[in-house]
């Protein structure tokens, strides 16, 4: 099976064996499209086109290379814009919609629902529709925003902000099983941006970025998933970078740096060139038992 | 202070070489390393605008000996004698960070870092003090003024207290003054010299971090987007609130006691452009948070008198929105403007102060008024006499339409009042240029809403016909006595020529930054009372 990242598996001095979990593979699609696997992207940021898009690239270490091929299939603009990509060990691909510039193809009542795009057939359709407590509105345009596939178990983690309100959060962080459509909740009451599972030995972590403010939180999980511990305050984004109120919504682990995409949020939609991320690099340092930053880009 | 600071930048921009200079000749070498940076040729072209040559604001932030951690390993051989100069460029928000040899009066090593400042020289601190207890806000909110010596962090860059100017790019400072078991925050901004904003936070606990944003947020969300506020001015009274998508909402506008109108807003803006089919956006403006507005307000309304010579015609509520980064391309800025005039006539104004993605934008702003009061008719003119409709209908101004009296596009009455509706063609005195306006009348029904309350994103950004998102509201509904709805949608062109610029705007040198200059392209039909 062809990795799309080999899972990084360096070690840090005193927090060995951190593992960051990604099993995933290409779609199988993609050969039937003529594209090299190796070459292609998936991106969900494209100006003015809703939906995901594939395209290969000229040079597959430099995403901002020429592009040699491009795709999107009819189903893939369904949903309207949508926002981070996940991948299983088969190469379905996991994604949910995520509002841009305004809610013309993102109805606030439409954000809580995630997307499979097959591996075989390339077709996207629904493929889980997460519970919608609260009908949502103009005052919250968003629903899910954070997803994370753990192959360890073949579930999803899946973070979403529907029907929080400024006075009160509603969000939920959610383990859905891909197999059984079994879906616990893990986290209620919390607005969470970004999330990430990682492994040190036979322990799972969660790792996740808080929606309202610039705090970045690991707890770990039990083997059903549930939060074993109380959450750990581990990183303060605060003061940091160009704007200084960064969330954490993506996060990543390799070579013993844990990389933060950080952006703004406000609750609100952003215009059109307003893409404003910053990737933060943190690493252990395990005398001092925290982690410092080791660049900023 | 501030005197001798407007001073020292003048003299500065007045210079050959537009720097403000840290060290004097009495400090051997680190002077000569100071003057060797400033006149090498690599760092002109850091010091004068690209465009028009205008000489930008820089200053020396440090001139220090450089650690060995400093000096990169090709300089390893050489690294005697070398100093570290760092230069804040104001206009760009950038570092230049050089490594130099005095002694061979060369610089050895150049680098740039863009949006980034470097730590910043003590004086700067007392100045940004300085400016702090003499601003009226920070006096107000204090109790008095604070006493300089009670202050905290004020040699602190912002970014190490975990405060950033994120909207407007300056370089800010965050002198805190503490009293009792408080803090108050005064966001210093040092490219205009004031206060940006004040916030008052509790000693010894760690929140949110106070910023440029946070503050102009709160002040929105709290004062304007969480609460209706009411005006009384010459004759008319209204509510206002800012909305999550709509913009400023207007609502139970009343002239002398009558109710005029229910509810007045912009609902969309639709922006295309032409020499890409189907490329554009459709944007919504309001609230900065918690809101599905792309657009913001970042600052408060705000009253302003309509003068025509000196006669005092009226008054306006006015609002703008701003996208972050403008005026750079692909950024936008809408104004809008309720003009509430003496004689009972009243304006809602849209427009948009650029930019924009190109010089080939069509903007369609999507204005909605309610009429007050239920027992409506439409009257359009024969060019004898005028007609009342039966049924709701959409109408271009330029389709066949007899206008009266040359711009009064229809009539709308009922049985003790009537307005008149007047078309733009440019006559109001505000630059506009015409508006060739779709009108949209629609019967109001409570129970199916139609964008009474905050209406989503209402129609495609790229249609250039009658398909703005109005016409959806019109299924043959009878409009004769009833509650009725105008909706109406101008096409503003934007234009970037020279002398002729329209919905534009572009950056300007002025005293060393950059600051916008707006052309704005105003619309919006004029409401005449029927006498």
């Amino acid at each position: 099976m062809k990795k799309i990242l080999i899972a990084a598996l360096t070690c840090l001095l005193t927090f060995p064996e951190l593992q960051s979990q990604e099993c995933s593979a290409y779609p199988k699609f993609l050969d039937a499209l003529g594209f090299n696997a190796f070459s292609t992207a998936f991106s969900t940021g494209e100006t003015n086109q809703p939906g995901i898009v594939a395209y290969e690239l000229e040079n597959r270490n430099d995403l901002h290379s020429q592009r040699l091929k491009y795709f999107q299939d009819q189903t893939w603009a369904d949903a309207g814009f949508m926002g981070i990509i996940t991948f299983d060990e088969n190469g379905n691909i996991f994604v949910a919609p995520l509002p841009k510039v305004n809610t013309l193809y993102n109805p606030p009542g439409d954000q809580n629902t995630i997307y499979m795009i097959d591996t075989h057939t390339g077709k996207m359709k629904p493929f889980f529709k997460l519970p919608v407590t609260d009908i949502p509105d103009a005052r919250n345009p968003y629903g899910i925003m954070g997803i994370f596939y753990d192959c360890a178990g073949k579930n999803l983690y899946v973070s979403t902000v529907s029907g929080s309100s400024k006075e009160q959060q509603k969000g939920k962080v959610y383990r859905l099983n891909t197999q059984n459509h079994e879906l616990s909740e893990i986290m209620n009451g919390l607005d969470v941006l970004g999330l990430g599972i990682f492994h040190i030995g036979n322990e799972k972590f969660l790792i996740y970025g808080e929606a309202r403010n610039s705090t970045v939180w690991s707890v770990r999980l039990n083997d059903e998933g549930e939060m074993a511990e109380k959450q750990k305050m581990i990183i303060h984004l605060g003061g940091l970078g160009p704007r200084g109120d960064d969330r954490g919504r993506k996060f990543r682990y390799r070579d013993g740096i844990l990389e933060i995409q950080g952006v703004p949020f406000m609750y609100n939609l952003a215009a059109p060139r307003q893409r404003q991320e910053t990737t933060y690099s943190f690493r252990y340092e395990a005398q001092q038992g925290k982690w410092t930053l080791s660049s900023i880009q | 202070m501030i005197e001798q600071r407007k001073a020292q930048i003048q003299f500065a921009l007045a210079s050959p070489q537009p720097v403000i200079r840290l060290v004097t000749r009495s400090a051997t070498g680190l002077f000569e390393a100071q003057e060797a940076f400033i006149k090498d040729a690599r760092i002109k072209p850091f010091l004068f605008d690209k465009e028009s040559g205008s000489p930008l604001l820089n200053e020396i932030f440090s001139v220090s000996k450089a650690r060995p951690t400093d000096i990169p390993e090709e300089l390893h051989t050489e690294s005697r004698g070398i100093y570290r100069v760092e230069l804040y460029n104001y206009a760009l928000n950038a570092t230049l960070l050089g490594l130099v040899n005095p002694e061979l009066d060369s610089l050895l090593y150049l680098v740039y870092y863009e949006n980034m400042q470097p730590d910043l020289p003590p004086f700067l601190g007392d100045l940004a003090v300085e400016i702090a207890i003499h601003d009226s806000t920070v006096i107000r909110s204090f109790g008095y003024q604070p006493d300089p010596k009670g202050v905290r962090m004020q040699a602190t860059k912002t970014a190490l207290n975990r405060t950033k100017c994120q909207r407007s790019k300056h370089l800010c400072l965050a002198p805190t003054f503490v009293k009792d078991d408080k803090a108050l925050w005064a966001i210093v901004d040092l490219h205009e010299l004031k206060v940006a904003g004040v916030k008052w936070t509790a000693v010894g606990t760690t929140g949110m971090a106070v910023t440029e944003r946070l503050i102009q947020n709160e002040e929105i969300m709290s004062c304007f987007c969480d609460i209706e506020n009411s005006a009384e001015k010459d004759g008319w009274s209204f509510k206002y609130s800012l909305s999550r998508s709509d913009g400023l909402v207007l609502k139970d506008i009343m002239y002398r006691n009558q109710a005029f109108f229910r509810n007045v807003k912009t609902v969309d803006w639709h922006v295309s452009y032409s020499n890409t089919e189907g490329f554009g956006y459709s944007d919504a403006i309001g609230c900065p948070e918690y809101s599905s507005a792309a657009v913001l307000a970042i600052e408060a309304p705000w009253f302003e008198w309509i003068c025509e010579g000196k006669d005092t015609l009226g008054f306006a509520l006015v609002q703008e929105y701003f996208s972050e980064g403008w005026p750079t391309p692909c950024s936008y800025n809408y104004k809008q403007k309720f003009e509430f005039y003496r004689d009972g006539s009243f304006r809602p104004v849209i427009g948009s102060l650029g930019r924009g993605c190109g010089n080939d934008a069509t903007y369609r702003p999507v204005t909605r008024i309610a009429l007050a009061g239920d027992k409506y008719n439409l009257h359009l003119f024969s060019g004898k006499e005028w007609v009342a409709q039966q049924e709701e209908f959409w109408m271009h101004e330029t389709m066949n339409v007899e206008f009266y009296k040359n711009d009064i596009v229809m009539k709308a009455e009922d049985t003790e009042k009537g307005f008149y509706f007047q078309a733009n063609r440019g006559q109001f005195n505000d630059g506009g240029r015409g508006d060739k306006a779709y009108f949209y009348v629609t019967r109001y029904d409570a129970e199916k809403n139609e964008g009474e309350t905050d209406l989503p994103t209402l129609g495609s950004c790229c249609n250039t016909d009658f398909r703005q998102g109005p016409e959806k509201f019109i299924d043959k509904e009878k409009i004769t006595d009833e509650s009725l709805v105008i909706w109406y949608v101008p096409e503003l062109k934007n234009d970037n020529r020279k002398g002729s610029e329209y919905c534009w705007a572009e950056s300007i040198v002025k005293n060393g930054i950059y600051i916008p200059k707006v052309y704005p392209c105003f619309s919006g039909p004029k409401i005449i009372p029927v006498k």
